[in-house]
């Protein structure tokens, strides 16, 4: 069952077409990748799914709610991670949960389960200004599944932490996968992207230029290819769809010269640039 | 419109505001300032000021000094002579009368002695209103005839325009608390309230508020609420610290309401206008400032064109009302034009709240 579905989406500003025609569809707990560089329109077409934006053109449909028509109805089904940490700096972590529980009109038995859940139950009574950034983050986190969202948006969930804090929201984000949230990630880190999602779209310039598993995209768009490390020294890259690399690495593995065989798949990194021209951090 | 979100919008931001230094300052610097000015006019709490320590040099012993010998409004401290008796004006007392020899039979004969009054800089404003007041009743007294007549100023064809001003005597501390709470709901509602919406502007927290089940009309009520909450606190400790329920009190509490609304009601519209911190921070002041301009209108001499431009202002329909009922001059009937002005002030600056709100939301 899909949980998003876009069709023909354009939002543009003053005639600029931040967003242009995209559509695709995200089952029920996939983790689906949005990626792009900066203003390539991840964000918009994140704000325009979460109902904070009116699509210049096109449909969307989020949770079974049309995003125009049915917002109302759409905000309590849909979580949101956003890119900035849009906390109130000046309460404590569980004051900040207190507030967003009353707006959604939750148990407050459902903030020390939030603050569990992202391992924050200890601190909840500090203010946020004796949080690091991956506490906020978590927090943030917390709070957008305060409510038990079935879709939850994150718009670059671990930009700007340190790598152990990253895999720390990594990990939570797979788990909540894994309890049935569909999750919308955006991101700029690709191995983020591959190690997460099951399927990944690249946007450049408001368009979709490619959308699969990361598995097919980096089958499709690289090479398929070994690097032969040699037991003379030096090493080699063999292609595995030409025939005669391919009597070469026999040749090689029978005279005992291979010392490692390693894939040499394509990086999604590579295969974005490879589709668009652009690196994704320029 | 849901309360439950407006009253969780209001109850977070009045607990965040007291962490919030701008916020704070809004709502102690009025207090502050009433503070101040008991320093600085004395004890101007009521119609009379407290026992006046006065001076006086009489060799005649005079009717006059006598009489004011037996008020329990004064201590007197007597000089033989009248260079001592100007030395002794300073500090605590606040005055000095100089009585020439004669001055009885004088006055008797229908002449017009000099009585020399003699002022410390230093007391507060009140206390050397109340002592000159004094002097002239008790000289009056003595030709046997009561003060002679309560001063009311008439702009002819309208009422009173000031009510403070009425039986001869001002009242300092009622203007100051008419300053006082005009200042106070000025700086809670154009100060503080587009702070928080701001605030909530620049640190994206505005976002967050609206993919939650709260809209931009929830979002906007909430703070008007917080206003609200801090503006009557700040009155009712102002109206404590001042005795503001003399006179006519249910409609200076009207006046105050519609007042409030009013200044929240355009706090919320610049706000809904202002992008960031230091915006606000500038307009707030020029704001502030033309809304207080129509509480000057009691002491200050006032050209009669300022005067119209003071109508154009809002405040000036909270004022007026508010400066009549204060001293016990004012019932509803001969105020209403004025608050239904400012109701209909209050209307228009709510429409203009929800046509902003309504505009921006996506």
């Amino acid at each position: 069952m899909n949980v998003i579905e876009v069709e023909n989406l354009t939002r543009a500003f003053n005639g600029l077409r931040a967003v242009d025609g995209i559509s695709f569809t995200v089952g029920e707990g996939e983790i689906f990748g949005f990626l792009g560089p900066n203003g390539a329109g991840k964000t918009t077409t994140i704000r325009v799914l979460t109902g904070q934006l009116r699509p210049t053109a096109g449909k969307a449909r989020v949770a079974g709610c049309d995003v125009v028509r049915e917002r109302e109805e759409l905000k309590p089904r849909i979580g949101v991670v956003f890119e900035q940490q849009n906390l109130y700096e000046r309460l404590s972590g569980r004051e900040n949960l207190a507030f967003s529980a009353r707006l959604y009109g939750v148990d407050g038995q459902r903030i020390n389960e939030a603050l569990e859940q992202v391992g924050l139950r200890e601190r909840g009574k500090d203010r946020l200004q004796h949080y690091s950034n991956g506490m906020k983050q978590r927090l943030l986190i917390a709070r957008a599944l305060l409510h038990r969202p079935s879709v939850l948006f994150l718009d670059e969930p671990t930009r700007g932490l340190d790598p152990t804090m990253a895999r720390e929201i990594r990990g939570l984000v797979a788990d909540l996968a894994r309890q049935g949230v569909t999750i919308f990630l955006t991101t700029h880190y690709m191995e983020e992207a591959d190690q997460l999602c099951s399927r990944v779209a690249f946007i450049n310039q408001g368009k979709i230029v490619a959308l699969d598993t990361p598995a097919r995209l980096k089958m499709i768009h690289g090479d398929r290819c070994v690097r032969v490390m040699l037991a003379g020294g030096g090493s080699l890259s063999l292609s595995l769809d030409d025939a005669t690399d391919g009597r070469r690495l026999g040749e090689l593995a029978a005279a005992g010269q291979v010392l490692t065989l390693h894939s040499a798949e394509a990086t999604l990194e590579e295969v974005f640039i490879r589709l668009t021209g652009r690196r994704l951090v320029e | 419109m849901n309360w439950r979100i407006i009253l969780a919008i209001a109850r977070k931001d009045i607990v965040d505001a007291f962490n919030n230094r701008y916020v704070l300052f809004a709502i102690l610097m009025p207090i502050l300032m009433s503070l101040l000015f008991r320093l600085a006019f004395g004890n101007v709490d009521s119609d009379r000021i407290g026992r006046l320590n006065v001076a006086v040099h009489d060799p005649g012993n005079s009717r006059l000094v006598a009489a004011l010998r037996n008020s329990s409004d004064v201590n007197l401290s007597q000089f033989g002579d009248l260079a001592d008796m100007r030395a002794a004006v300073k500090g605590s007392i606040v005055g000095g009368l100089a009585v020439p020899a004669g001055f009885d039979d004088a006055l008797q004969k229908g002449e017009q002695p000099e009585v020399a009054v003699y002022l410390n800089p230093r007391s507060g404003g009140g206390e050397r209103a109340t002592f000159r007041l004094l002097v002239t009743e008790q000289v009056w007294a003595q030709v046997n005839q009561p003060f002679p007549a309560r001063i009311t100023l008439v702009d002819a064809g309208t009422a009173p325009v000031s009510g403070l001003m009425s039986g001869g005597e001002f009242r300092l501390d009622l203007y100051l608390l008419v300053m006082l709470l005009v200042m106070a709901l000025s700086m809670t509602g154009v100060f503080a309230v587009p702070l928080l919406l701001v605030e909530e502007k620049e640190k994206n927290t505005l976002q967050a508020l609206l993919v939650s089940p709260a809209g931009p009309i929830e979002v906007a009520l909430g703070k008007a609420l917080t206003g609200l909450f801090y503006s009557a606190l700040i009155v009712g400790i102002l109206a404590v610290l001042n005795r503001g329920w003399v006179g006519n009190w249910p409609v200076s509490a009207l006046a105050v309401l519609l007042g409030a609304l009013f200044m929240v009601a355009l706090g919320l519209l610049m706000g809904g206008i202002f992008r960031t911190t230091m915006q606000v921070n500038t307009w707030s002041s020029i704001v502030m400032l033309a809304l207080l301009m129509p509480s000057w209108l009691t002491v200050l001499p006032v050209p009669r064109a300022l005067e119209t431009v003071f109508r154009l202002i809002p405040s000036f329909y909270m004022v007026e009302p508010l400066q009549l009922a204060l001293a016990g001059e004012a019932s509803l009937a001969k105020v209403w034009v004025n608050l239904m002005i400012l109701a209909g002030c209050v209307a228009v600056a709510f429409a203009a709240v929800v046509w902003t709100l309504r505009r921006e939301d996506r």
